[in-house]
């Protein structure tokens, strides 16, 4: 349950244009990689989108500096949890759309080993999206931005043991989804 | 690494890659702020010490009187327990719809059928005596259905069947729901979506369950401009005869196309901002449908009630229990952070005078960046007595949900658990 707020410093009077460029700079370099971590976590690349220049715009019109510690942990912190309110607000608004299909084509040789690869992350996938919110996000931090433990924590703003418990319930579900031992 | 782990990992990054830099959408940078007169600063730093000052004092009252937030597991004794619904049903963010024992919280039962994709909520009405109705999405099937079911003694599920007349379109979203005691009647919100898009405006309709017959109630108002209002359900519920049914509706007055008056204390439209108005109607769906002026006006939100997020009437029509928000309003933009007030009382209120008649009870609910109140997010249920109380809040940094016991909260779920409820109903 329950990040849904964008956990972003409080407001100050006129951001210095110091932490304005701050923003700026942080957000050029990784555009893409918050982009791809919302489109994992929402299965829509609009929404995705929508999610990361909402972020953005907030962190511009804010004390940006004020943050300290790890600014980076902080915008992706900010991203899920953005990630988790659109849901609530898709849900609450109508729940339009379906999830998109997020693979590529792939090129993995021969045409069949591609229709194969495609068709098994296609399930992975497809595993993935229906697992609880939380237990998504943790495989998503640690499979796909490949943090530890403990910076998922941190991002999640839960306890390093809660992360380890449930990357294997998840993991466990995963597994048992695609018919194999965790 | 195992299999599973590898399958991910490459899963993942196939995803990944599937959103090449080079198209993404440029980031748009808001216009700088304009520096504040200089003169604003003592004022607003004296103004700071003014509220600063109200909420020490706000949050010794609450803490004195046993309201504040929960510290742990708080003794309920056992005939309390006992007098609550045993069991209470909840819709969830992960599309589940379950039933769970009131007093551990376990899953008891779970139903077939789901939110719609992508993680829909569904949604859960109880009509006392263990009969429930939920929306939801059946196996293999596209459009949402209204089911009844029946809980029994020991928290299992039983003759889950649709209700006639409970079909809806590929289109139609339920919103909410709520059963008339005894359950021959149900009122339904739902949104439509076009193209995708939500139309941003709901629309009830209340199923007779035994024939499937319907009536169809609009919010239907002009806003300003000559514009269409934009009208959201925040919370329906009926009176103890199953008569009569208390809607509270939220407009938007100024909307533009993007305006969701469900969502925001601030409604926006081309026009700017405007505040939204919220209004509790009661009506006889009996009479037939159409818009729910038609009805008798309860209670209009104004300088005591000045954010109504939830309203529910009292079995004999004259009492609202609202959740009402009160207070400074964290945030400054429409559609940025924190633009709710952040004071939650649960009140009642006697109508149509508006006369307040206490407070059951009271909660700051911190700094937040929510900008929603709709009942995704804020949602207050009561039992068919309406003696006894269920509360989530699922914003800011202290999410909570829990049933109310002599003005304490008595937690319902794991707060750091795994999952969202969005709706319940006991």
């Amino acid at each position: 349950m329950k990040d849904m707020s964008y956990p972003l410093p409080a407001a100050g009077p006129v951001p210095a244009a110091s932490s304005r460029h701050a923003v700026t700079l942080l957000f050029r370099e990784r555009h893409a990689e918050l982009v791809r971590l919302a489109v994992l976590l929402l299965g829509s690349r609009p929404a995705a989108e929508d999610v990361v220049q909402d972020v953005f715009t907030r962190l511009c019109t804010r004390d940006y500096l004020a943050v300290g510690g790890n600014p980076l942990a902080y915008v992706r912190t900010a991203v899920v949890n953005g990630c988790r309110s659109a849901l609530r607000r898709t849900s609450a608004a109508g729940r339009a759309g379906e999830r998109q299909n997020l693979l590529a084509p792939v090129a993995a040789g021969s045409a069949e080993d591609e229709v194969l690869l495609a068709e098994d992350r296609r399930q992975v996938i497809a595993a993935l999206q229906a697992l609880p919110a939380r237990r998504r996000e943790v495989l998503v931090l640690r499979y796909w931005l490949g943090l530890t433990d403990t910076e998922i924590a941190e991002v999640l703003g839960i306890s390093r043991a809660t992360v380890s418990s449930t990357a294997a319930r998840a993991l466990a579900v995963l597994a048992r989804h695609l018919g194999e031992d965790a | 690494m195992t299999r599973t782990e590898d399958r991910l990992a490459d899963a993942l990054g196939a995803a990944a890659a599937a959103v090449p830099e080079e198209t993404l959408r440029p980031l748009v940078a808001p216009p700088p702020p304009r520096p504040r007169p200089v003169w604003l600063a003592p004022a607003a730093a004296a103004a700071s010490v003014v509220v600063l000052a109200g909420l020490v004092t706000a949050a010794v009252a609450v803490a004195g009187s046993g309201a504040g937030k929960p510290a742990g597991p708080l003794p309920v004794p056992a005939a309390a327990l006992a007098a609550v619904p045993t069991y209470y049903a909840e819709a969830d963010l992960d599309q589940r719809i379950t039933v769970r024992s009131t007093a551990t919280s376990k899953v008891t039962a779970t139903l077939p059928i789901r939110g719609p994709l992508p993680a829909g909520l569904g949604a859960v009405a109880a009509a006392g005596h263990g009969l429930f109705f939920a929306a939801g999405v059946a196996p293999h099937s596209q459009t949402e259905q209204l089911y009844r079911f029946r809980v029994t003694a020991a928290g299992k599920v039983t003759g889950l069947t649709p209700v006639p007349g409970g079909r809806l379109s590929a289109r139609q979203r339920v919103d909410g729901l709520a059963a008339a005691p005894g359950g021959a009647s149900v009122a339904l919100s739902y949104s439509t979506v076009w193209h995708g898009n939500p139309s941003g405006t709901d629309r009830l309709i209340v199923i007779d369950t035994n024939t499937g017959a319907r009536t169809v109630w609009r919010g239907g108002t002009r806003g300003e401009n000559g514009r269409n209002a934009v009208f959201g359900v925040a919370s329906m519920s009926w009176t103890g005869d199953g008569q009569r049914l208390a809607v509270l509706g939220q407009r938007c007055p100024g909307s533009g196309p993007h305006a969701y008056a469900e969502t925001n204390i601030f409604c926006q439209g081309r026009g700017g901002q405007a505040h939204r108005v919220a209004e509790v109607w009661l009506i006889r769906p009996a009479g037939g449908g159409g818009l729910l002026s038609r009805g008798q006006l309860l209670l209009r939100q104004s300088d005591r009630y000045p954010y109504l997020a939830q309203a529910l009437i009292s079995p004999d029509g004259r009492v609202l229990t609202a959740m009402v928000l009160t207070g400074p309003v964290v945030g400054q933009n429409p559609g940025g952070d924190g633009i709710i007030p952040d004071n939650m009382t649960i009140r009642q209120i006697a109508v149509p005078s508006g006369r307040p008649l206490g407070v059951l009870y009271r909660r700051h609910l911190g700094s937040t960046f929510e900008t929603g109140a709709s009942p995704d997010f804020l949602g207050l249920t009561g039992d068919s007595t309406r003696q006894h109380w269920i509360v989530i809040a699922e914003l800011g940094h202290d999410p909570f949900n829990g049933w109310l016991y002599r003005g304490r909260l008595v937690p319902l779920i794991n707060v750091t658990g795994l999952n969202d409820p969005g709706f319940e109903a006991w």
